[in-house]
């Protein structure tokens, strides 16, 4: 336990450089981005643009110093818990950032879900019918999956699916759960047809190794013999693969949350790049760091419970 | 020892071929031969000479591509070919064990020992997993291990020596009739080997099992085994009682063999010439005839049959066959 402990907090003292790294590059890269903040604001409230109002409106939003005290303004306030205020509504960014984030999670675990459903069961099927007709069918639906971009998709389902059979909701998620339901799918397709590849090749590559011979050899059936041995072991790199999935799911899917008007954090990030939104952008960032930091530590975590091979390596020794 | 033992496992013109790119490969080539009960039967020859596939056939596990072509594998009578999927599963593991040279990849990285010998124990007998356990804890004490703590260790944890004692303990679980031992004992120190040997002889007197034990090493099959057969390129060369064998034998493979072995020639040892065929370009004859110093025309155009040269002991040599037969007109006039 003790192990696991000095663990963790090494692991999350790396997050500090991380955060501080990302931010900073998206200062600099915000501030080299063409368009200005105050000039945007001004033309959105109707208000001339002369230099006088710029120079007014610079100062108002805080834009008109030097970058590096830009950023250690900025690194003091959210070091207090203040992330700033938007720039086009007003509000406090955390609160625009929290309220979205909710409808993003939603729609990260609809789509997991989904992905589960379709890929777990097709990578499998697969890999034991392998070079049957199933599995070239598989192979071809997966490889329309990963090549299908997600706004057709999502159109294909509305035209098809949505319109045919009304009462599927289309936008937004007022309407609970079955408004879930398209973006999910949307999302979900897309990334089974990765998963459900990777799975494929694992468990054929886990399948052909000494040990599910030697298990043949002990007169296992074979539903244990992929059950137990082939599929836990196959699962490591689909885990390493998740990780990376899950960062990017939080961050939103901003072309997914664009078609179904998912109220996400996303669209959040779009609308405040086009508004040149520094403040929710930093904010957005500031998450999907941490997103991406702590989605890597639960997935290393989860290696130990995988595979034994990495839990004890810090822990104890050989039985001798 | 009892001379007549009574045939546990019989093995008639098996042959298992494997379709590759580069063309087809007889690895297994018209194999014939017996166990007896509590008989141990050696298996010798070059790393690719056949033995290991010879094994994964018995158990009709011969990885692709390859194929078992014909054959008969009875096993207390019954033919193991004609067996259906579900049937042969049982047979597997209950009647017919084989353990691994490589124990690390014997076991689930990511399993405990434990739990393979338990569940070994439990797809073939009835028991609860707290009986399943201390028949599993049973084995692996009587394989000279600390029970409990090997039970729980993962492969990982174990040395070498402790691993391949845990997979015979596993393989012996459910006592089988016939243990295949596909080159168990070459990883391990001489003084593990011999301990390992000597508990192997035991059991085949006190449970009646018979060994079939698969080998490169000529001394460890010297040492346990009853009769050796000796392959090359695929196919049985020679057979017979291992004392008559390793005295005197008939193949000049066999011969070659132990004149290239420091237990059994004591003086200046002599290689073999040549390297081991391809054997996806097999020579018509006699597969050993291009590094065989007897070598014959017709060794090169002509398979030579395994005959029975002496009481029990066969080769597979048309030297040897023309010799006996000149003898035998010898004594006819």
């Amino acid at each position: 336990m003790q192990v696991m402990l000095k663990y963790l907090i090494r692991r999350l003292l790396t997050l500090v450089p991380v955060l501080l790294g990302v931010t900073f590059i998206t200062f600099i890269l915000m501030d080299l981005a063409p368009g200005d903040p105050a000039e945007i604001l001004l033309t959105r409230r109707d208000i001339e643009v002369t230099p006088e109002n710029l120079q007014l409106a610079r100062e108002a939003l805080g834009v008109d110093g030097p970058l590096p005290l830009r950023y250690a303004n900025w690194l003091l306030d959210v070091l207090q818990g203040n992330l700033g205020t938007s720039f086009t509504t007003g509000e406090p960014v955390s609160a625009e950032i929290l309220g979205r984030l909710p409808a993003t999670a939603e729609l990260a675990a609809g789509g997991l879900l989904v992905m589960f459903l379709l890929a777990f069961p097709l990578g499998t099927v697969a890999a034991l019918l392998r070079g049957t007709v199933g599995d070239h069918i598989g192979r071809l639906t997966a490889l329309v999956g990963a090549s299908i971009p997600s706004f057709y998709l999502g159109l294909l389902l509305i035209t098809y699916i949505a319109v045919p059979m009304e009462g599927i909701p289309v936008m937004g998620k007022d309407e609970g759960l079955i408004s879930l339901l398209l973006p999910s799918v949307t999302l979900g397709f897309g990334l089974a047809a990765t998963y459900a590849r990777l799975l494929r090749a694992n468990l054929l590559e886990v399948l052909q190794l000494d040990y599910i011979r030697s298990a043949r050899s002990r007169g296992l059936r074979e539903a244990v013999i992929i059950g137990r041995h082939a599929f836990r072991n196959a699962l490591i790199p689909v885990v390493t693969l998740l990780g990376i999935t899950m960062g990017h799911l939080l961050g939103g899917t901003v072309v997914v949350e664009r078609i179904f008007a998912w109220p996400g954090v996303g669209r959040l990030a779009v609308e405040a790049i086009f508004d040149r939104n520094y403040p929710v952008i930093q904010g957005y960032v500031l998450l999907m760091g941490l997103a991406f930091v702590c989605m890597n530590l639960v997935i290393d975590l989860s290696y130990r419970l995988l595979d034994p091979r990495v839990r004890m390596e810090e822990g104890e020794g050989k039985v001798s | 020892m009892d001379n007549v033992h009574k045939q546990v496992l019989e093995v008639k013109n098996l042959s298992a071929n494997f379709y590759t790119s580069r063309g087809l490969i007889r690895a297994a080539d018209n194999i014939n031969f017996n166990v007896g009960q509590s008989e141990c039967l050696a298996i010798i020859g070059e790393s690719g000479a056949g033995k290991s596939v010879t094994a994964l056939s018995l158990l009709r596990l011969v990885p692709h591509p390859g194929r078992i072509e014909e054959g008969e594998i009875n096993l207390e009578g019954r033919d193991l070919l004609q067996l259906n999927p579900k049937e042969m599963r049982r047979v597997r593991g209950e009647d017919l064990a084989l353990v691994f040279q490589d124990s690390l990849s014997t076991f689930n990285p990511v399993r405990t020992i434990g739990s393979h010998i338990c569940e070994t124990i439990t797809a073939h007998r009835k028991l609860s997993s707290a009986e399943a356990r201390d028949m599993a804890r049973c084995k692996l004490a009587e394989m000279g291990l600390p029970a409990e703590r090997s039970f729980r260790s993962f492969p990982f944890q174990l040395s070498g020596g402790m691993r391949q004692r845990a997979a015979l303990a596993m393989a012996m679980s459910l006592h089988p009739r016939v243990l295949i031992a596909d080159e168990a004992t070459t990883s391990l120190d001489v003084t593990l080997q011999a301990q390992i040997l000597h508990y192997l002889k035991k059991h085949l007197q006190e449970c009646c099992m018979s060994l079939l034990f698969i080998t490169h090493d000529l001394a460890a099959a010297a040492a346990v085994a009853d009769r050796v057969a000796v392959m090359y390129a695929g196919r049985i060369v020679e057979s017979g009682p291992v004392r008559e064998v390793f005295r005197q034998p008939l193949h000049p493979y066999t011969s070659a063999l132990l004149r290239s072995h420091p237990s059994f020639c004591p003086g200046r040892l002599e290689p073999i010439n040549g390297s081991p065929p391809d054997l996806a370009d097999l020579s018509p004859g006699c597969a050993f005839s291009p590094r065989c110093l007897k070598g014959r025309e017709i060794c090169r155009n002509k398979v030579p049959s395994l005959q029975e040269l002496w009481p029990e002991q066969q080769a597979a040599c048309h030297f040897h066959q023309a010799r006996k037969n000149d003898l035998r007109e010898a004594a006819v006039t």
